[in-house]
């Protein structure tokens, strides 16, 4: 293996240059119909060798559809799922090198723990001195050891999860599939489940696909992500990418809070664009993205990139400043999270870290205020 | 449609291949047993209710003569509609099974209620005593009900020392009796389908009816009794529908004149050897019970979509 | 107040209830030790019927038959039954489904002399036409009582299949079983108490069934319950009573065997 070859290989981002990457699994045109409703319309996916890839998106986006056709649980309408460079777009579940590890555990109740996690090895003939030594190592690295002869129902809920996890990893596939793996667990133990999940990873070197709804649990998991609407993409990107630079105005709202402006684009000068919002005299100015001179677009601003105080507070040389009352305030602990309804009558977020408003007097409920926000920390998105 | 296209989703088979695959003999194999043993008896019947008796083996007449000519009647039909006497136990069937019905229900709702909403060890010993005696022997238990009633039975005995009457009170031989004999051994079949439902039931929303200040008992009759509607009809079905054709109890308990048509049914085929006349009976049975039957497929299909 | 005076009242019925699903069941074990011959004399304590019971040849004869015929068709029900519960459960729609639906339901309810001269009429036919069944006997009585009892087996697996979790089988697939070996090591075993309780209820059906099995069997095939019907058609039997106490026992150890493992079961939980 050449050098470069070496480096490549455990490059962290081989997604930035597919040409010298084989993606471990490769999806194209793949779509699924329920009853003449598709569930799945046309997904093309690259994923590649270590990485934690999430699929999210609300019920009914057709994730755990795309997920159930890489499990083998369901079969394409039409395209293809390659696998380490095999077709399986045909195979069944029992002949893919896919675990997945389900939403409800799916824990066999009549077998104990390690039973449970014997089983899959035994379906490939291992038995004896590996099977007990296999079955003993994925226990040790959930630490289940001392489970391992009860039945699942005498297990907790964490425990449970742990035992669907080994026995998914035991026949160290090279794709694992994880349909909602924290859903069940209460908040404290998803956290831990969550780095136990990473560190799972990175021991392992097992790729793995994991649905989830909870675009928190994708901002810690996932290497990238891919959000999902109505059976389609919208957009693959690393968590910082899709919360940084949405594409879309549905990206935007799906993952955090997001405060929008519609309106149409006056001009578009270095960069920056001219915004006439709809029902507001002064415009508003953002970083231009792909968006045209005169076309309709949305600026986007986080409620953590908006500033707020007192009326009057703002500097002068702020350009996107808009006056308001306090319409709300919510104390969160490290943060504050204020609702400022403008004079145009728009909804605007603000959130100020609590560190920040010890030195300020608090704002309060209908107090007036002014919010403002520098126009490279606001995003200019398209009309759809 | 999507069936058309390479779609083999391992899940849920649909179109025409289905018969053609594994599941197709899976299903086959019990579809065709009971389409042979249960579904063409039927028609077996209704042909030979076109026949007439003859003495012979078999005892009727052929459906076709020597020279290929139709040879059937409506014959026993005709029978059976101007005979006053058959026209009245049909009624009377449908009425001792209706009345029993109900009275099952009325016994068997609170017995069904209170199970469902004992804690669950409670509710597993007193779902296994109302299986108990199901699951010993039907006959018997009549028999038992049979030693009760009697003029000479327990209750007048009992009654009679005590000196409580001066002659027996009759039970036996009575419409009396068959209340008590089809609401005794049908009971469960009552309670299990309502016990079914019940346990199912959100009691959240009989709370919430309270809360919003329903008395208990409106609350009930608002809340819980609709939302049981099913488990209802499921069971008076399970209790209706055998009982109308109920052979053994109208024999055991009730009087030798008693107009039920299982018992005509069983007498016409037995002691007068007619059997195209028994099968014309059983398929007017058949007929009056239909409307109940789609009543009882509709009541557990739906109750297995809330499952 | 009167919500406590409801409970009570609730708790009255339920008592009542149950006080006459036992009562007879009382009665029969009661007058089976009972030395006189009438039910309204108390003759003092005996056991005497029940060495009559066991001289008696014909009821012997026709147990030992009953039970034989109640063993097969307990087995043959509960296999077509399972497989016509887990068609009901699991495959969905197909062409034809209604009908099958139709053909599990209406036997639970329909009446058993329509059942029993249905059957003996095709029986008779068949005869007529294919040279079979020759005759009748416990062969005719075996294929009408597994035709009524598939149909509860069905109803059993059925409620029991549809509340199994899907993915328990999907991931046995998954984890590289072949659908054979998964419906082995998996469903089975997952829905081995519906088939414990559909076999009793076959089993039991059977035992029972005096109707049917009267149309049905022919000459010295003569099934207990039609034994016992023209024994208490004839008059007061008390040997019959301690048969009904015997029967009652069994069933009441088998019953509290059960019970007892369940809570023993969850107690361990």
């Amino acid at each position: 293996m050449s050098d470069q070859a070496i480096i490549d290989a455990y490059s962290d981002r081989p997604w930035e240059a597919p040409g010298r990457h084989e993606p471990v699994v490769r999806l194209r045109g793949i779509v699924k119909r329920f009853g003449g409703i598709e569930a799945v319309s046309g997904v093309d996916l690259d994923i590649y060798r270590g990485e934690i890839f999430c699929l999210l998106g609300g019920s009914g986006c057709g994730k755990t559809t795309l997920l159930r056709m890489l499990a083998g649980l369901e079969l394409p309408d039409a395209g293809s799922i390659e696998i380490d460079g095999q077709d399986v777009t045909a195979l069944p579940p029992y002949e893919r090198p896919v675990n997945m590890m389900f939403q409800s555990y799916a824990l066999f109740p009549h077998m104990s723990v390690a039973a449970n996690v014997a089983f899959g090895l035994k379906r490939d003939g291992i038995r004896g001195a590996e099977l007990e030594s296999r079955v003993a190592q994925a226990l040790a690295q959930l630490e289940l050891i001392d489970f391992a002869n009860r039945r699942p129902h005498q297990l907790s809920g964490g425990q449970r999860q742990r035992v669907a996890l080994a026995r998914a990893i035991v026949k160290r596939p090279k794709l694992l599939l994880l349909d909602e793996p924290l859903g069940a667990l209460d908040k404290r133990l998803r956290e831990n489940a969550q780095y136990q999940l990473m560190k799972l990873a990175d021991d392992t070197g097992i790729t793995m696909i994991v649905v989830t709804h909870d675009q928190e649990e994708a901002m810690v998991l996932s290497t990238r992500s891919a959000v999902m609407d109505k059976g389609q993409v919208r957009q693959i990107g690393t968590p910082s990418e899709l919360y940084e630079r949405p594409g879309s105005r549905f990206v935007a709202a799906f993952l955090g809070n997001i405060t929008l402006f519609d309106g149409s684009v006056a001009a578009i000068r270095d960069g920056i664009a001219e915004l006439s919002v709809d029902g507001l005299d002064a415009p508003l100015f953002a970083a231009a993205g792909s968006v045209l001179a005169g076309s309709r677009g949305a600026l986007a601003v986080r409620p953590e990139k908006v500033r707020i105080g007192r009326e009057g507070e703002a500097p002068e040389s702020q350009v996107n400043r808009l006056g308001g009352i306090v319409e709300g305030l919510a104390y969160l602990g490290d943060i504050t999270s204020y609702r400022v309804r403008t004079d145009h009558g728009a909804l605007v977020e603000v959130t100020r870290a609590n560190s920040e408003n010890a030195a300020k007097r608090d704002l309060d409920w209908d107090d007036r205020v002014e919010v403002w926000f520098s126009p490279e920390n606001a995003l200019l998105l398209g009309a759809d | 449609m999507a069936e058309a296209s390479t779609s083999r989703p391992v899940t849920d088979a649909a179109g025409k291949s289905f018969w053609f695959s594994g599941k197709g003999l899976v299903a086959g194999i019990p579809y065709l047993w009971l389409f042979v043993f249960f579904l063409v008896p039927f028609a077996i019947v209704f042909r030979i209710s076109l026949s007439e008796p003859l003495i012979a083996q078999p005892p009727y007449s052929p459906l076709f003569g020597a020279d290929g000519s139709y040879q059937g009647s409506f014959f026993n039909y005709q029978l059976l509609f101007e005979d006053a006497l058959f026209r009245a136990a049909y009624l009377n069937s449908l009425w001792v099974a209706g009345i029993s019905t109900l009275v099952t229900l009325l016994i068997g709702y609170p017995m069904a209620y209170v199970i469902a909403r004992a804690r669950p060890l409670v509710r597993n010993l007193l779902l296994m005593a109302v299986m108990l005696p199901f699951w010993s022997s039907f006959l018997l238990r009549v028999y038992a009900l049979k030693t009760i009633m009697a003029d000479t039975g327990l209750v007048n005995g009992l009654l009679l020392n005590f000196g409580l009457i001066d002659a027996p009170i009759r039970m036996l031989q009575t419409d009396f009796a068959l209340y008590v004999g089809i609401s005794y051994t049908y009971l469960p079949f009552m309670i299990l389908p309502l016990y079914a439902t019940l346990e199912r039931l959100d009691w959240s929303l009989v709370e919430a009816a309270e809360d919003l200040g329903c008395r208990s008992w409106k609350a009930f009759l608002l809340v819980t009794l609709p939302l049981s509607v099913p488990g209802i009809i499921a069971g008076a079905m399970l209790v209706f529908i055998p009982a109308t054709g109920e052979f053994v109890i109208p024999n055991m308990l009730g009087a030798s004149d008693t107009l039920m048509i299982g018992r005509m049914l069983w007498d016409t085929f037995f002691s007068e050897r007619d059997w195209t006349l028994a099968s014309s009976l059983a398929v007017v049975l058949l007929l009056l019970l239909v409307l109940p039957i789609m009543l009882f497929q509709i009541a557990e299909s739906r109750r297995e979509e809330r499952v | 107040m009167s919500r406590r005076r409801g409970k009570v009242a609730l708790l009255g019925l339920v008592v009542a209830g149950f006080a006459f699903l036992y009562l007879p069941l009382v009665v029969l074990v009661l007058f089976s030790f009972n030395a006189s011959k009438l039910v309204s004399v108390w003759g003092g304590w005996s056991t005497k019927w029940y060495l009559e019971l066991f001289r008696n040849e014909q009821i012997l004869n026709a147990a030992w038959l009953s039970l034989k015929i109640a063993t097969i068709n307990a087995t043959g029900a509960t296999l077509l039954g399972t497989m016509a519960g887990l068609v009901l459960a699991r495959f969905g729609r197909f062409g034809g489904r209604a009908l099958f639906t139709g053909l599990i339901a209406a036997p639970l309810v329909m009446p058993d002399v329509i059942i029993g001269i249905s059957l003996l009429l095709t029986f008779v036919s068949m005869e007529q036409f294919i040279g079979w069944p020759y005759g009748r006997g416990i062969d005719t009585i075996l294929i009408a009582h597994i035709t009524f009892s598939t149909a509860y087996v069905a109803v059993v697996v059925q409620s029991r299949a549809s509340g199994l979790d899907r993915s328990i089988e999907e991931a046995a697939l998954d984890l590289g079983a072949r659908p054979i070996t998964a419906f082995l090591l998996v469903t089975l075993p997952m829905l081995a108490p519906a088939l414990a309780s559909g076999w009793l209820l076959a089993f039991t059906l059977s035992l029972d069934d005096l109707v049917i099995a009267s149309f049905v069997s022919g000459p010295g095939s003569s099934t207990l319950p039609m034994v016992i019907f023209s024994k208490v058609r004839l008059g007061v039997t008390p040997e019959i009573n301690a048969l009904a106490t015997l029967l009652i026992g069994i069933v009441a150890l088998a019953a509290g065997t059960a019970t007892w493992i369940q809570i023993r079961r969850s107690g361990r939980a």
